[in-house]
Order: structure tokens, then sequence, then C-alpha cells
């Protein structure tokens, strides 16, 4: 039972008080890819999710390895990257064979979605803190259902500037960091931190 | 001037954008979450920096250089792999200016590894290109990401600790500039700033380049 509630824990501060975007900036890149293709939000956070859930059950083994090493900085993420690097080869020829229209339709970004900050992110996260397995995959878990969530917020967001007078040296990317600033500074509020003083 | 002399010297003026008009975090919005999270010093700064610039000159030149001979499925995994490979040097040099600074900056230089440049661009655009190109697109990358870098970090630290390169200058500090969403918010406030210096010199928009647009 103690198992079961350290997992969900661990599944909710993932997901909203350390949340993938607003509290960790993981993975912004790859979100302001995904904003301009809401349809695609579901398939790629559900994408995330298997491949953090998969590669940190498989690499957690091997991470331990690591632990007390002097060069753990660099062989954990070489630990993780060769782990996503077989999990991106599984998922591509299965989804190539038995898939073959999904393989049609979103093959070609099938890298990106395997291989992103948020991905690595939400596995060295729970690596540095040392989580148990459990911890870690729930963590996992809980950062990819928030890195869906923080990119339909900031979608929506985004969507309502473009109707906005904005000054022109601002529209584009400009606007789009201050506005994400901003929702950060609000998520940072919003779970109950105070601004260091 | 030679053909050769005269299509180097058109990379190298090509590639050159990318420090500052075509500057790919402030223009592009690549690598935007290392920045705002991890460089909150100019130590930090530095160290994102020369790992930036490990994972990419050799990616795109890699790329370039036997892209096109792997099989589809491989590519991004070589790269994966390579980039991953190049973690090892930049911990080696980032050692030498400060002990502790991979204690200090967090996960953010390894993530640099699966960044847009090794992940996607290196398959998209840099397959495409000669040997050369590829090099000094890398360069010129690295270095727009590195000034973009250093003039984050110097400007958090002083703000955040009243401290350069860890040499306390001021006593009176402002601690929440070190946070992520100060780091999202300066970089907006940079990129408007190269908008609006593009605007003075009537330089033309960039835009990013497409699979298509890449061929030679």
């Amino acid at each position: 039972m103690t198992f079961i509630a350290q997992f969900f824990i661990m599944m909710f501060t993932a997901l909203f008080i350390e949340n993938i975007i607003f509290t960790r900036a993981l993975g912004t890149s790859w979100m302001f890819y995904l904003v301009k293709r809401p349809k695609e939000i579901v398939r790629y956070t559900l994408m995330l999710m298997a491949v953090v859930t998969l590669s940190g059950a498989i690499g957690y083994p091997l991470r331990s390895l690591v632990h007390e090493n002097e060069f753990r900085h660099v062989l954990v993420p070489m630990i993780y990257i060769a782990v996503m690097a077989v999990v991106y080869a599984g998922v591509y020829f299965f989804v190539k064979k038995f898939l073959p229209d999904e393989f049609e339709h979103f093959g070609s970004t099938l890298g990106v979605a395997v291989f992103n900050c948020a991905a690595l992110g939400s596995l060295l996260v729970p690596a540095g803190e040392r989580l148990d397995f459990l911890s870690t995959i729930g963590y996992g878990i809980g950062m990819s259902i928030g890195f869906g969530i923080a990119v339909v917020i900031v979608g929506y967001g985004l969507s309502r500037l473009e109707y906005c007078r904005v000054p022109k040296i601002f529209k584009g990317v400009p606007i789009a960091l201050i506005y994400l600033g901003l929702l950060s500074l609000a998520f940072y509020g919003l779970v109950g931190h105070q601004l260091p003083t | 001037m030679s053909e050769k002399a005269k299509n180097l010297s058109a990379e190298i003026k090509d590639s050159l954008g990318y420090l500052f008009f075509k500057n790919p975090v402030l223009v592009a919005g690549l690598v935007i979450g290392q920045l705002a999270a991890g460089c909150t010093t100019m130590q930090n700064g530095a160290a994102l920096s020369v790992t930036y610039f490990f994972i990419v000159v050799p990616v795109l030149v890699f790329a370039a250089a036997v892209g096109k001979n792997l099989p589809a499925w491989a590519r991004v995994i070589a790269y994966m792999i390579l980039s991953s490979l190049m973690l090892l040097p930049s911990y080696y040099i980032c050692g030498g200016f400060s002990a502790t600074i991979f204690d200090s900056v967090g996960i953010y230089p390894a993530l640099l590894a699966v960044s847009t440049v090794p992940v996607v661009y290196s398959e998209k655009v840099a397959e495409r290109f000669s040997l050369s190109k590829a090099f000094f697109n890398g360069i010129f990358l690295a270095l727009g990401f590195a000034l973009t870098a250093m003039i984050l970090g110097t400007a958090r630290e002083f703000f955040g600790n009243g401290s350069l390169w860890g040499y306390k200058l001021a006593e009176a500090s402002f601690p929440a500039v070190k946070l992520p969403f100060w780091g999202f918010i300066l970089l907006g406030f940079m990129a408007a700033g190269v908008n609006g210096v593009r605007e003075i010199m009537k330089k033309p928009e960039y835009e990013i380049p497409k699979e298509e647009e890449a061929e030679e």
C-alpha cells in the first residue's frame, strides 16, 4: 500500500509541483512545435509517457550501477540515451510493421518524439534524486501528463495572443517566451512557493 | 579568387547569421529550457556553451559526412550516441574552470545532447550539406548559443548573486532572477531586442529552413 501511495504522490508532485514546463523548463522547443499541431498533442503525450515509462524501467537497474561513480553526470545520461535508442528502434520497427498507415503519417517525427528534452529530463530528474523504481515510473508518468497539460494551456494562451495588438518587435518568439514566463510565475505561486529574498 | 575560396567565403557568410539575426535561441526559439532554467551564472553559461559546441559541431559534420549512407532508422540513433559521447570531453573541460560545475548546472548540459539541432536539424538539413558548410554551421550555431548564454548568465549572476564569475561585487541581490520564469522573461526581452535591431537595420525576417529548402 505504501508503495502505491508513493507512486501517486510522486506522480502528483511531477504533475503540479515540479511541472515539466513551468517549473523545470524541459521540452519547451518541443512544446512550441506541438502548440501549432493541437490534434497531435494527445498522441505525442502518450508517446512521451510510453518512452519515459519503458526507458525508466529498463534504465533503472543500469543507472543504479553508476550512482557513486565520479562521472555519473555523464554516465547516467549516456545510459539513458542508449536505452532510449533501443526503445526508439523497437517502436520504429513495431510501427513500421504493424501500423504502416501510422508510420507513413508520423514516421518522420518519430525521432524527435523519442529523443527530446522532456523525455530525457523526466528520466534524469528521478535519477538525480535517487528515487526508487516505483517513484521513478510515477514521476515519469506525472511529468508526461504535466507536459500535455502545459502544451494545452500555453497553446490556448498563444492562440488568444494572436488577436492582441502586440508591438511588432515582440511578435513571435519574444511574446511567447514572456507569456511562458508569466505562466510559469503564476504556477510557482499556485503550488505555494514563495519568492526567495 | 578561386571558385573553392568563393564557395567557402559564401558558406562562412551564410553561417555568420547564426550569431545574431538567425540566433538559434532568440530567433529560432531552440534550446530555451536549458538556458531559462540552467543558465543562472556566468560559469553555468560557459559550461552550457562548451557542451553545446562539443555536441553540435561533431554531430553536424558527422551527419554531412556519413548521414546519407546510414539506413533511415539508424541515423537518429547514431547522432544521439555521438552527442552523448561528446558529453565526456565537455565534462573534462568544464571541470577545468570549476570542479563542481556539473553539480551546479544540474541536468541541463546533458539535455543539450537531445536538443533540436542534433536530433532534427542534423537529419533534416545538415545531411545535405558539404562538410565545410556543416562545420561552419556548427561553429556559428554554437557561438550564437554561447553569446546568448553568456549574456543571460552574466545578467542573472549579477542581479541574482551580486557577483560575476563567483567574485562578489555587491551585497544587495535579487535571487528570484535565477528562477526559470525570469529566464523565460529575460530571453523574451533579448529576443525582442534582436527583432528591434533587425527592424532598425531593415534586415529581412529569418525563416527556419525546411527540409526541401536545404537542398543545395
